[in-house]
């Protein structure tokens, strides 16, 4: 690496650099593997799964795991690991679509609201916000969940609602202390219309923390998913959700312990890779962070 | 110190309205209706039209929010749509389990969280610091609802130690009450702790490295004495916040740790009315959430600064 750097002459940039901080951190490297490997999964549940996840075998309900189901079958003979996997898939969809429905209005809100930060429209959206936050998130999540009714869909949309004065709090205040650096009042004096200067000169300029934003609510989407399936009001059966299996699993706690432990396996393997991979991305993008 | 907490109080104000907004909303935009339910599901078109007109259900929206508004004010939370029971007697009814297991899970966490966090910041990136950072982190990403029910599996299914879950009320006996409220106070208190652990080390090296611990240090000062008295004080002063606004959030953790557990808390009342479609009831848990952890913040702040006086002055310095 170091070669390449002295051949070429050119300084990394601060991304750059941050890939490089990011592989060299073992944390970041295990969280990377293991969220690639659960991406994998997802993408490719229908290779990977050794059976449909809602095909019942008759006779083999409760299964313990052995060499035809791997990790046992439920109360209908369904083969658990193939449940498992399509679960996996149903989290990571339902939670990158709550990032998108949350991400780009939330980052939309933080850039305007950041930039006219005296506007009257400003001081009523700040408000909306802090009302939302003024929930504790589990309870918020109860709230639009029953709004809007169960599905994935609705999942997705109840979860990244909740995300969006997240992402607008933490745009926001990155906006404000871009406003007062120098490029800025050049922009300005060079008369740059305001659209181009929040796009252009002060955007690229708040990817960081979204970036760090976007891997901490899908981690906290995931979460969210599950815990509003498991009461009964994200994903409804017979959909293979992790959230929801855990909850049939629990009239079985006496004759199948399986049933209970592998889908809380693969969430926790899920969350721990993404909770991995936003510290070691919080690291590699904090240009402090070579202080300490 | 007064025209602060005046100040924050107004600024709560707007806040609630908002969020008192959205939960009647709620109840409304919700499909189905409510005169409907409250009245049979076998009443005559006339009943559910005297229930309506009771309910104030053919008034427009806002008019309606008015409404609301004022008998909460005056305390009346509204009836149960299943059981046609005053919503507040039945959340009463069922706090206090719910107030027992979060300050059990408080202080599990705190039990847990401030000599982890010590251990960690003395040896720090040593073995000890390295452990604790890898517990704190499988401890932040396993959802309660599933240590729950490993706990359950592993203590009462195998092992007959503990109960599978239930309450027992203390007049039947300490022992007893003790064994049935251990499992789900490690559960709730466990990811909290986690969390406090984190806060408590990153304050703890931060400390450590301020000057007047050097200066202690060379007045020839014991190591014991330097950390407990010295570092330990100042670098508790952020988990004083951290317990504030997780005993909010906690809220949202007991829901799931109740219905494991078959707590019969509040926790459970919810995830059986969401079920029940008794939404009035829900409508005035989320409420009361709401404010009580508004409350709690609030309350952390002023706390905070009556504990640090540093922060008044460095205000007082600003103006």
């Amino acid at each position: 690496m170091e070669t390449l750097i002295t051949l070429n002459k050119r300084p990394t940039s601060l991304y750059g650099q941050g890939v490089q901080k990011f592989i060299k951190n073992p944390i970041g490297r295990l969280g990377g593997v293991l969220f690639f490997a659960c991406l994998c999964i997802g993408i490719f549940a229908n290779i990977v799964a050794p059976y449909s996840p809602n095909e019942m075998y008759r006779g083999s309900e409760l299964v313990a795991p052995n060499h035809v189901f791997f990790l046992g079958t439920d109360e209908f003979g369904r083969d658990l690991l193939s449940r498992i996997i399509f679960g996996m898939r149903m989290s990571l969809i339902v939670s990158f679509c709550a990032v998108i429905v949350g991400g780009i209005p939330g980052i939309l809100s933080g850039l305007f609201t950041g930039y006219y930060r005296n506007s009257k429209i400003t001081s009523i959206v700040l408000k909306i916000w802090d009302a939302l936050l003024a929930f504790p998130p589990m309870l918020l999540a109860i709230v639009f969940a029953t709004l809007l009714g169960p599905g994935p869909l609705n999942a997705a949309i109840a979860l990244g609602i909740i995300s969006i004065p997240q992402f607008s709090r933490i745009v926001r205040s990155t906006v404000l202390t871009e406003n007062e650096k120098d490029y800025v009042l050049a922009s300005v004096s060079m008369g740059v219309s305001h659209r181009r200067i929040i796009f252009k000169d002060i955007f690229p300029n708040v990817i960081s923390p979204i970036l760090v934003q976007v891997t901490y609510s899908m981690g906290a989407a995931v979460a969210l998913e599950a815990a509003l399936s498991f009461i009964g009001l994200g994903i409804q059966p017979p959909n293979p959700s992790l959230g929801s299996m855990l909850n049939q699993s629990r009239k079985y706690l006496y004759q199948a312990w399986w049933y209970a432990v592998y889908p809380g396996v693969a969430i926790t393997l899920l969350l721990m890779s993404l909770n991995w991979f936003t510290e070691a991305l919080m690291e590699a993008l904090d240009p402090r962070s070579e202080l300490r | 110190m007064t025209r602060y907490i005046v100040r924050r109080l107004i600024a709560l104000i707007p806040i609630l309205l908002i969020a008192s907004i959205l939960i009647f909303l709620m109840i409304h935009l919700i499909p189905g209706d409510a005169a409907t339910a409250y009245a049979g599901m076998d009443a005559t078109h006339e009943q559910i039209e005297a229930v309506r007109g009771k309910m104030g259900l053919n008034k427009p929206l806002y008019i309606q929010y008015g409404m609301w508004l004022s008998r909460i004010f005056q305390g009346d939370l509204g009836n149960s749509i299943v059981s046609h029971l005053p919503v507040w007697n039945l959340i009463m009814f069922r706090l206090p389990a719910t107030i027992e297991l979060t300050i059990s899970a408080m202080i599990m966490a705190v039990l847990f969280s401030i000599p982890a966090g010590v251990i960690a910041a003395l040896r720090h990136r040593k073995l000890a610091d390295r452990t604790v950072s890898v517990v704190t982190s499988i401890g932040l990403a396993v959802p309660e609802y599933w240590s729950g029910l490993l706990a359950i599996i592993v203590f009462a299914v195998y092992l007959h130690w503990l109960p599978a879950g239930g309450r027992v009320e203390p007049s039947e006996g300490i022992i007893p009450w003790l064994k049935s409220l251990l499992l789900p106070a490690i559960t709730l208190g466990y990811p909290i702790g986690c969390m406090q652990a984190r806060f408590v080390r990153a304050s703890m090296i931060e400390v450590m490295h301020e000057q007047y611990i050097l200066v202690a240090r060379s007045k020839g000062l014991k190591q014991g004495v330097i950390v407990f008295t010295h570092a330990l004080r100042n670098s508790l002063i952020p988990l004083l916040t951290v317990i504030g606004v997780q005993l909010g959030r906690m809220m949202g953790g007991a829901i799931l740790v109740e219905s494991v557990y078959g707590w019969p808390g509040v926790g459970t009342m919810v995830v059986k009315s969401i079920t029940q479609r008794d939404y009035a009831l829900v409508q005035a848990v989320v409420l009361l959430i709401v404010v009580v952890f508004a409350m709690l913040s609030l309350a952390t702040d002023i706390l905070y600064r009556v504990i640090d006086p540093r922060i008044n002055l460095t205000e007082q310095t600003r103006r």
